[in-house]
């Protein structure tokens, strides 16, 4: 059995990967439940050490890293919420935050949602658990109909932690280029998801 | 509060978004999104895009026992990091700065050692790490004052966050970001009324058209 599928049906979880860990994490959340944390972990930890791994990190560090995040993940869980990210996403930031700190050695700024200098937030519209499980099914999507070039810096970026003039001189492209193939992307990606703003 | 008019571009929003961004340019974004709930969203868009990647990642298998390890230490008493220093945020709202600036200073905008660039103008030049030879700092300059014509080899983004400047036949207001690239000459003036301030990152060094201002260019560090 793969570590993925344990405990599916156990705790009566849903099938769907995305809905069932952002169940887990609520959980861990609200009722400190261990059980399913070790599941997130079981989900989560492998992914992340390919992604540490792939951001630079040797296989020594990511596991110190991930008993990091996952401690983080623990002790943040109650400030998830399935309306505004899924799981993945929410785990997402906190890895890409703490490997900036640990393997750049470079500070993180970010904003405050509570700063009473923040402008009006963009209300999320309609129902928005379904519309984050319908945005990840057609980011998806999107992302494979890509053109291989816009697929190519898009992973760059986020999977390489490369710099826009590390990908302009590793692709031997002028740094315009590589600027303008992210914002197409970008908004290509958005017009899938519906956001035409 | 005005919504911003003026956006960093979409390429700054995803490169936050996928952290490859330099101290100086992150620095730069988050201010900006204190302002700016549209570019807020974008960001939280382009972290969708980590999040599936990182959900698409093939499982590299953990080493045996690294579950067992961190469920020991779920218990160890630590303060959870979630509430930001108080002093600090009431530092950032009395100052009329973005949070984010502020927790990067550590305090106040008096606490910084000005250097005054006459006529008023005083700049400081801000210590932050990268890998790309990106430049921040901190720029006031009282009103009217028509700031030195200057261009750029690469790239200059001005965050206005107190008063206005005019560049051109637009106006920036606090949250407003001026971005200017490849060779366009360009000399801002400070809207009248109030003490224009502003945070700047550069990605080259400044050429200032200016003779005053090229021999001030060693004693600010441009
Ligand atoms: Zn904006």
């Amino acid at each position: 059995m793969r570590a993925d599928e344990t405990g599916k049906g156990k705790l009566d979880l849903p099938a769907d990967t995305a809905t069932r860990m952002a169940v887990l994490l609520q959980r861990v959340g609200r009722q400190r439940d261990r059980e399913a944390f070790a599941l997130l972990f079981r989900h989560f930890a492998p992914r992340l050490k390919s992604y540490l791994i792939r951001q630079g990190s040797s296989t020594e560090a990511a596991e110190e890293l991930i008993q990091d995040i996952m401690l983080l993940v623990w002790r943040k869980a109650e400030q998830y919420d399935p309306k505004r990210a899924a799981a993945s996403t929410w785990i997402y930031t906190i890895a890409r935050n703490r490997r900036i700190d640990v393997l750049r050695r470079e500070r993180r700024p970010e904003p405050e949602p509570e700063d009473p200098m923040a402008g009006p937030v963009v209300e999320a519209t309609g129902d928005a658990v379904i519309a984050f499980k319908q945005n990840r099914k057609r980011l998806m999507q999107a992302m494979t109909e890509l053109s291989e070039e816009q697929a190519l810096v898009v992973k760059m970026s986020f999977m390489e932690d490369k710099s826009h003039s590390m990908i302009a001189r590793e692709l031997d492209l002028p740094l315009g280029t590589v600027k303008s193939r992210l914002r197409l992307a970008f908004k290509r990606l958005r017009e899938v998801l519906g956001e035409g703003w | 509060m005005v919504k911003p008019r003026h956006h960093p571009g979409d390429e700054w929003l995803v490169s936050y978004a996928a952290g490859t961004l330099d101290e100086a340019y992150s620095l730069l974004v988050a201010s900006h999104l204190t302002y700016c709930g549209v570019c807020r969203e974008k960001v939280r868009a382009a972290e969708d895009v980590g999040g599936l990647l990182l959900e698409q990642q093939t499982p590299t298998d953990l080493d045996l026992g690294s579950l067992d390890r961190v469920l020991a230490r779920l218990d160890d008493d630590v303060a959870v990091p979630a509430v930001r220093d108080i002093r600090i945020q009431t530092e950032a709202e009395r100052a009329h700065l973005p949070l984010p600036l502020v927790e990067f200073i550590g305090g106040d905008l008096n606490s910084l050692s000005w250097r005054s660039l006459g006529r008023g103008v005083k700049a400081v030049r801000l210590d932050a790490h990268g890998r790309e030879d990106s430049r921040l700092w901190l720029l006031r300059a009282p009103p009217g004052m028509r700031l030195a014509e200057h261009s750029h080899r690469g790239t200059e983004l001005v965050l206005v966050m107190h008063g206005c400047l005019h560049d051109g036949s637009e106006i920036f207001v606090p949250g407003d970001v001026d971005e200017k690239g490849d060779d366009h000459w360009h000399a801002p003036v400070v809207g009248d009324g109030e003490e224009c301030i502003c945070l700047v990152v550069t990605d080259a060094p400044i050429r200032f058209k200016g003779l005053v201002a090229r021999l001030l260019q060693p004693l600010i560090g441009l």
